[in-house]
């Protein structure tokens, strides 16, 4: 039944594998992609990976690790068999093979007896646990109608190979429980509160629902969504006030707006003080340079910043090297957080329950001496500050769950180092995994501009997004970064809708003296980028910005369109342009483009008969660096109002986690200067502060 | 100032308290240079393997540390770190030389950072099979390697691997892959000096960018070789290894 099942190192060797069948492909690929596409991407969470080989059926991947000596078990099989002692299976390999493990040994052929005989054991408790007559279906039925709206919300969440977050609506229409569940107007962030609510108070709401299931289904439907509208159940009451209350606890968090102090005889030092009152553009507000003095090459004052340093007139923040601020900082406050951390780290490792002397020698033991492992229980208190404390910066909320799930999973059995508390533990563990979330590897822009110049193709990138979020003022960034490093840029106007579009990009493109394409309103967008990029062609012209109309995630109709463009234009890259502000409805957006958009294209093949003639190939034909990333058609994100949040950062987190693509550029600014590079470690320290 | 000069005169060596106060300083200084020189040694003593994801490092370094691949590797999530014999080729034992391989994923990048602070030469292994769509990773790999401040300044000596040479007509020779890399490294520099360059990156070290880059005129010593990490024929990375002992 299982194809093959082995035991690797973290560092990469294979200890021991055991191959049941013989398949076409190599086995060590089915694993490799489970770490590049899981292990790696933290999301630990998920237990069960889908990987479809080139040739040969679905196989689906279970895993298991023993943290404390770096080892992981995975276990392949078809993905069409659902086996289900496989879990079980692990965990008894697990525990066995660690007594059998002598680090440095590679090949243990002695194991293949102990497995068979596990796996024996296995199979028969599954047999036997199937075979349970009906006294098992009794209990079954009754803690299936407490447990099955949370079983099934908790199913449905965890299921999936990609992020398990959001199951969308329609997956659920069906379910009695769901009638209550289906998206409302308040979208997406307050689905998600009351899904995350569900699964943690497990029991309690379910018997609730239970209940309450089989008093609404009876009501007709209009009524049952009224009533939830008018939130007149306490359930729905718990987790709406559960969501009223972080929306408040983040509203707290902001910093409180300071009163202008109006006497100016006597300033006191708390207020505003009102030297300057006057904002009109004449008066002497932040020297801004206007961006015609920039643009003409005036030399105009530099934009006030903290820790811009001095900048040429009208230079890009793109070209500017991003202060390392943070390194001085950091040892600062490191070596302050390290005294404080182990006078704190022996207090969380003491829970209630466990007599004080025990609890001291045990956290003793583990902090100082650092001989025992660290369980689940120790680093839950950890964790869940941690959780707070992202969700406190804005990331969105099963996003920051999902990450401190599998650091938690990825800490347990390990040993701390000595005299390191729990906490600072947690927090490096962290502070890695986030860096490795958002490190990413970026497409070199300028490179592959260059290299497509001299297949004498112009580049073409295309801007997509929600309504709003920035993306005519962003493309205009862009295409003065690129003009300042000699690109011919030509910018295409195919936001045919929202009035005002075209002549926003004109004005934009006489200001930066870029050709603009234009065929006015009511026009195929596609068509018109089509023809853009014809046109550029013609002219020698090295890069195509396409602008596009901003249209919500739900839109269908809009979806369909925009994936019509992508497909008929074949832009080299398609960027995602989402605003810094955005909270838990980020990912909604993001996995909602991806899923559209590669939904909604033609296959390849298709699309090359179809005659995408002269126009580069999505990815690999010509061998430029552009792949695919984790099944999405967004190759990179723009993320704009940058400057709007303090240290609420937490929207790149959830973007990048979601999406699985790179923060190519930041707008920080409402002038066309103000785009630069995501610095992580700002961002990491941000979030962790 | 009388007072002073008097007093000065009357200092003299063969006073004890001189002779004591002389011994300190000298035996201060002495300890001084002695813990300099030491920590000086213990720097820079690791051997990185670098490169693109699926390279062979993994392989290269069980090979060379206990000359063993028997059940094959998986991409590792983790830094390797061991101890390999350097033998010269009447086999006898020079030395050893502490080896780290370095995943090559690009989640795990940042280890590179770290772990080229104490590193005293790197090689970059590169599967010569495959090497066209891995030449911009390889030569992202490279161009990090080179322009890191510490081995611009110590010149640390670099060979470029070509791995997987068993594969005989699919491999690659030396020479392509030396070609290639050295052709996206030129044009990577370019782009790279255009964007202003990244924060305390030496980009000086590749070159002036007026002429095409070759890779025998950098400043670090630069060598190319063919391996096979999988047959164990890994004679050239055991020269280079024993130029460092």
């Amino acid at each position: 039944m299982l194809d093959f099942v082995a035991a690797f190192e973290r560092g990469g060797a294979v200890l021991w594998m055991l191959q049941f069948t013989t398949l076409r492909h190599n086995p060590l690929d089915a694993i490799n992609a489970l770490i590049r596409g899981c292990l790696l991407e933290e999301r630990l969470g998920e237990n069960t990976f889908t990987y479809v080989p080139k040739s040969g059926a679905a196989q689906a991947l279970k895993w298991t690790f023993h943290n404390g000596l770096g080892l992981v078990f995975v276990a392949v099989y078809q993905k069409t068999l659902s086996l289900l002692y496989v879990d079980e299976l692990l965990t008894s390999v697990k525990n066995e093979f660690v007594a059998v493990y002598k680090p440095g040994q590679r090949g243990y052929k002695q194991f293949d007896d102990v497995f068979q005989r596990l796996l024996r054991e296995a199979e028969t408790r599954a047999e036997v646990s199937k075979r349970q007559p009906v006294m098992r279906n009794a209990a079954a039925v009754a803690s299936k109608q407490n447990g099955n709206a949370a079983a099934g919300q908790a199913k449905k969440d965890s299921g999936g190979a990609k992020s398990g977050g959001l199951a969308s609506g329609d997956a659920r229409g069906d379910d009695d429980a769901a009638a209550r569940r289906k998206p409302s107007a308040s979208g997406a962030a307050g689905q998600a509160s009351e899904v995350s609510a569900d699964g943690e108070d497990g029991d309690t709401s379910g018997t609730e629902d239970g209940v309450r299931a089989f008093d609404v289904s009876k009501l007709p439907k209009g009524v049952a969504s009224r009533g939830r509208g008018a939130r007149g159940r306490p359930g729905a009451a718990a987790t709406s006030g559960k969501a009223d209350a972080t929306s408040k606890k983040k509203e707290d968090a902001a910093p409180k707006k300071k009163a202008r102090n109006w006497n100016s005889l006597f300033p006191s030092g708390k207020g505003d003080n009102p030297d300057r009152i006057d904002y009109t553009e004449e008066g002497d507000g932040p020297p801004t340079a206007s961006d015609r003095d920039l643009v003409s090459g005036a030399s105009a004052s530099a934009t006030e910043d903290e820790g811009a340093g001095p900048r040429g007139a009208g230079v890009s923040r793109m070209d500017v090297d991003d202060d390392d601020y943070d390194d001085e900082d950091e040892a600062t406050s490191e070596e302050a957080n390290n005294s404080a951390q182990p006078g704190r780290g022996v207090e969380p490792a003491a829970p209630a329950k466990r007599g004080l002397l025990a609890s001291f020698v045990s956290s003793l033991k583990m902090n100082v001496v650092g001989t025992s492992a660290l369980t689940r229980a120790d680093v839950e208190p950890a964790l869940a500050d941690m959780k707070r404390k992202l969700m406190e910066r804005n990331v969105a909320e099963e996003i920051a769950a999902q990450v401190c799930d599998s650091v938690g999973r990825r800490l347990e059995g390990q040993r701390l180092a000595g005299f390191t508390g729990v906490v600072a533990f947690v927090r490096t563990a962290f502070e890695e995994a986030l860096s490795g979330i958002l490190n990413k590897r970026a497409v070199d822009v300028l490179l592959d501009i260059k290299k497509s110049q001299a297949r004498g193709k112009p580049y073409v990138i295309v801007f997509c997004g929600v309504n709003g979020v920035g993306k005519s003022t962003n493309l205009a960034k862009i295409a003065y970064w690129l003009g300042g490093h000699g690109i011919k840029v030509t910018i295409a106007a195919c936001d045919t809708f929202r009035a005002g579009a075209v002549e926003q990009l004109k004005t934009h493109c006489a200001r930066l003296r870029v050709p603009l394409y234009e065929r006015g309103y009511e026009k195929d967008p596609a068509k018109v980028a089509y023809e853009a990029v014809r046109q550029a062609e013609r002219d020698g012209q090295h890069v195509v910005l396409v602008d596009t109309a901003g249209r919500m995630q739900d839109n269908q109709p809009l979806m369909r369109a925009l994936s019509n463009l992508i497909a008929v234009n074949n832009p080299n890259l398609v960027l995602f342009v989402g605003e810094a502000l955005v909270g838990n409805d980020a990912v909604d957006q993001l996995t909602k483009f991806n899923k559209a958009l590669s939904d909604l294209a033609p296959t390849a093949a298709a699309a090359a008969a179809s005659g995408a003639a002269g126009a580069s190939g999505r990815g690999n034909a010509d061998g430029s660096a552009l792949t695919r990333r984790h099944g999405g058609v967004i190759d990179g994100i723009v993320l704009t109002k940058f400057d709007t949040i303090d240290d609420k950062v937490g929207a790149a987190l959830s973007m990048v986690y979601t999406s699985g693509a790179p923060i190519m550029f930041v707008g920080c600014g409402q002038t066309y200067v103000d785009l630069k590079k995501l610095n992580v470690k700002s961002v990491v320290k941000s979030l962790l502060k | 100032m009388a007072d002073l000069q008097s007093k000065m005169a009357e200092l003299s060596l063969t006073q004890p308290e001189v002779q004591v106060a002389l011994a300190v300083v000298a035996a201060t200084i002495l300890l001084l240079v002695i813990l300099k020189l030491l920590a000086g040694k213990k720097r820079g003593s690791a051997v990185l393997l670098v490169g693109p994801c699926n390279g062979g490092k993994t392989t290269l370094f069980y090979q060379l540390k206990d000359g063993s691949t028997r059940l094959g590797t998986v991409a590792s999530m983790q830094e390797n770190e061991g101890l390999c014999q350097v033998r010269n080729e009447k086999d006898r034992v020079l030395g050893s030389v502490r080896v780290l391989d370095l995943p090559g994923h690009p989640r795990l990048r940042s280890k590179l950072e770290q772990y080229l602070k104490d590193a005293s030469a790197v090689v970059l292994v590169i599967d010569s099979a495959d090497i066209t769509p891995n030449k911009t990773e390889a030569a992202e790999d490279l161009f990090e390697v080179l322009t890191h401040p510490v081995v611009a300044r110590r010149r640390l000596p670099v060979l470029l691997a070509c791995n997987k040479a068993d594969l005989e007509t699919q491999a690659h020779s030396v020479d392509f892959c030396r070609r290639t890399i050295e052709k996206q490294l030129d044009a990577m520099r370019k782009t790279r000096l255009a964007l202003g360059g990244d924060a305390g990156r030496a980009i000086a070290a590749l070159g002036k960018p007026d002429k095409p880059l070759s890779l025998g005129a950098l400043r670090s010593p630069i060598s190319a070789a063919s391996i096979s990490a999988e047959k164990g024929d890994v004679v050239e990375v055991m020269r280079f290894f024993s130029k460092l002992v």
